[in-house]
């Protein structure tokens, strides 16, 4: 009898999207996620996990996230970042990976802290950080909706008290 | 996670000033901007670098289970940036930009000192600190082996220019306020609490006139109404920076070593960072050099007499900072953990790791009481410190006469052995004149245990199993060995029948009563001058160094005491110096 081990197919995690719609990784990837490892360490025989607050655009991009890490370890982005621009803060292929609009990332960022998934979570907020780097007081107040709940002679003390900011 | 914490996690990612802009956003940002992890981390990699240098990793310590403040850290960052504003900016003498570049050198220097090579970091008891290194070459003309550059700025060439303007900045010291000021300067005049005030004129004059400048409200509000003053000489100055920047980094390392959880990481982290900030001074020694020398000599020129006292240079500001910011506040604590380590080391309760920290401890101790002058004599067996070193060596010596009490029952034979064991320690971690000291202690209770062990056997001795008359014999009845046994019988020819016996019988005894001879020699030998100290005593004295040093040498050359700007001028009226 002919055996060809090559031809075992890994087997498959089935991840169901709010939508319920079915992505499937395999589980090796899957295994990024703490969460999905937990599913499949406490009940051995689950192929299938439900994902309900995380729809089937994201669980794509996570999956993507979890096949190219799925041999390596992603790499850590230090603290603070050194740039508003993430090709200088992390690898090139995080920076592209990451290279999405506001909603995404904010999604994203849901699912890998429902998924726990740290690397893919810090990512998130290096991006997210990255919008805040080098910006003005008033240019973050206009672009994020802030209200300004100091009253101005407390806001003129703030600044008093912190010139050394701009040393 | 919760909004909140996604928020603070974002706020991890970004620098104090951007903190700073996020704070003032709405009270929300203000409340999450003000993270204790935050601001330590922020202190911490402004002021001391890369902490993984200190084993403590950049990453993941967005949790900080300490108990300090938040505006702790602020205030210890805020004052390292602040620190900028003490140094001159006069257009006339360095460009703004100069002087922005020598305030990045310096504290990039002190954030990150380029270390001697790990086979040269003065591991071994044989080899000096770095600081020890650094203060023997402090009076003599070699310098330091030049460290290699890596650096953009240029602070060396930076600071020679200063010497285009040698003329104007001594005519800044031709008034008699301003030559005290250089004066206190240059000696470093100690002034622990009072930075601003030590440089003030109204100081001096206030000394001169009262002695009532020592009450604490008073020197504050004086201190305040009159800080440096704008027209204070350039190099004064500039002095004054240095000194205010070494403070600000000491205290951030005082709170960084603080947050240890037990003694012995303290103390471990204590030694880490002393080291560094030592490399800091050798570096900075060297950038600084053109600044020092002009100083010199401008005070050469300012006053007639030109006294034989230290020369200026940054080393004595930087250690008094780090005196009174670090060493004051961990002081006791490194010399308990010393003493605990030893008795465990006695007890053979510590590895390899601690008995290497015990000595690394040892060696910072010494450290701070030393000086250039005494520095020379390390190894001599009459070193006196008025420093830190003399109270480790009297709890020493107080602890091993505590634990040879435990001793003295043994028998003299295992008295022998435990007191052999415990001299390898103290040789391996103490100075000279503590290992004589201890030696000493060691030769009373051995040469002792010994006369008391021989007599004993000599009364079991039953006397004329044989007569071997023999040279070792007649030796031994003339040693110290015989007089003991007169003290106990009159009767030579018993004693010289206990003698043969022994031989006869081969006993261990002999080798013991040879062991005990040769004690005894020693303790000849250690109520004399010592050949070792002889040999020291004469390569120092062709380089004019002597091992006693004169009153006013101890007060002027002292790393470890603080000395009031009046004790200062009383010496140098009445030796007539200035």
């Amino acid at each position: 009898m002919f055996y060809n081990f090559n031809k075992i197919e890994e087997v498959k995690i089935r991840l169901r999207s709010a939508e319920g719609h079915i992505c499937e990784v395999e589980e090796s990837a899957a295994l990024m996620s703490s969460f999905i490892r937990s599913m499949i360490e406490g009940f051995n025989e689950v192929t299938e996990v439900s994902l309900p607050n995380i729809n089937s655009v994201v669980i794509e991009k996570v999956i993507e996230y979890m096949r190219h890490y799925k041999d390596k370890d992603p790499p850590i982005i230090k603290k603070p970042i050194i740039s508003s621009k993430m090709e200088e803060n992390t690898s090139a292929w995080d920076a592209g990976f990451i290279d999405a609009d506001w909603n995404m990332v904010v999604d994203l960022m849901t699912a890998a802290d429902y998924l726990m998934m740290i690397p893919l979570r810090d990512l998130c907020c290096a991006k997210m950080a990255c919008k805040f780097k080098g910006r003005s007081i008033d240019e973050l107040r206009a672009e994020y909706h802030i209200e300004n709940e100091f009253p101005s002679e407390m806001e003129e003390n703030l600044e008093f008290q912190h010139p050394w900011r701009l040393e | 996670m919760q909004s909140s914490n996604i928020l603070s996690h974002i706020l991890s990612y970004l620098t104090y000033q951007e903190l700073l802009a996020c704070s003032c956003l709405n009270k929300h940002f203000q409340a999450l901007c003000n993270n204790t992890f935050l601001w330590r981390r922020e202190a911490l990699r402004i002021g001391i670098g890369n902490l993984e240098l200190f084993g403590e990793p950049l990453l993941g310590i967005q949790n900080s289970q300490k108990s300090s403040s938040s505006s702790k850290w602020k205030e210890l960052l805020r004052g390292l940036i602040e620190s900028k504003k003490y140094w001159p900016t006069d257009h006339s003498v360095l460009e703004p930009s100069d002087t922005n570049n020598l305030v990045k050198e310096f504290l990039s220097i002190l954030r990150e000192p380029q270390m001697p090579p790990p086979t040269l970091r003065r591991e071994s008891k044989c080899l000096p600190t770095i600081f020890q290194e650094l203060l023997t070459y402090y009076l003599i003309d070699e310098s330091p082996a030049a460290l290699p550059s890596f650096d953009d700025f240029m602070t060396e060439d930076i600071l020679a220019k200063l010497f285009d303007w040698s003329e104007r900045l001594e005519n800044e010291f031709k008034g008699s306020v301003e030559k005290n000021q250089f004066t206190i300067a240059r000696w470093a005049l100690k002034d622990p609490k009072f930075d601003s005030w030590t440089l003030s004129p109204f100081r001096l004059s206030i000394e001169s006139t009262t002695d009532t400048y020592d009450q604490e409200d008073d020197l504050c509000q004086l201190s305040q109404k009159f800080p440096l003053k704008n027209s204070s000489p350039f190099l004064i100055k500039l002095y004054y920076a240095i000194k205010k920047t070494s403070s600000v980094h000491s205290k951030l390392i005082l709170a960084s070593i603080l947050e240890n959880e037990d003694d012995l990481s303290l103390c471990n982290d204590y030694i880490t960072k002393w080291n560094s900030y030592c490399a800091s001074i050798k570096e900075l020694n060297q950038k600084y050099q053109a600044f020092c020398t002009l100083f010199n000599e401008i005070f050469n020129k300012t006053h007639e007499k030109t006294p034989n006292f230290p020369p200026f240079s940054l080393l004595r500001p930087m250690v008094f900072q780090w005196k009174r910011k670090v060493f004051e506040t961990v002081k006791d604590k490194l010399i308990n953990t010393a003493l605990d380590l030893l008795n465990k080391w006695r007890s053979d309760q510590i590895d390899e790791e601690l008995s290497y920290l015990l000595i690394k401890i040892v060696q910072a101790l010494i450290d701070h009481s030393v000086n250039e002058l005494n520095v020379r004599f390390l190894d001599h067996s009459q070193f006196y410190t008025d420093g830190i070193y003399e109270i480790l060596h009297q709890k020493t010596v107080v602890a091993t006469l505590e634990y040879y009490k435990t001793l003295k029952n043994l028998p003299a034979d295992k008295l022998s052995e435990a007191l052999e064991k415990d001299m390898n320690i103290i040789q391996r971690v103490f100075l000279k004149r503590t290992q004589i000291e201890i030696e000493k202690i060691r030769n009373e209770i051995e040469i002792s245990a010994w006369k008391s062990c021989f007599c004993e056997s000599y009364k079991e001795f039953k006397a004329g199993i044989c007569c071997v008359n023999s040279n070792v014999t007649e030796n031994l009845l003339d040693s110290e060995f015989g007089r003991i046994l007169f003290n106990v019988d009159f009767n030579k020819n018993r004693i010289r029948q206990f003698i043969e016996t022994l031989q006869w019988r081969n006993d261990k005894m002999v080798e013991n009563i040879q062991h005990f001879l040769k004690l005894f020699e020693r303790k000849v030998e250690l109520q004399e001058k010592l050949i070792d100290d002889l040999i020291i005593e004469e390569e120092n004295e062709q380089c004019g160094f002597m091992l006693e040093q004169s009153p006013e040498e101890r007060i002027l050359f002292s790393l470890t005491n603080d000395i009031s700007p009046q004790q200062f001028m009383g010496i140098v009226i009445n030796t007539d110096l200035l």
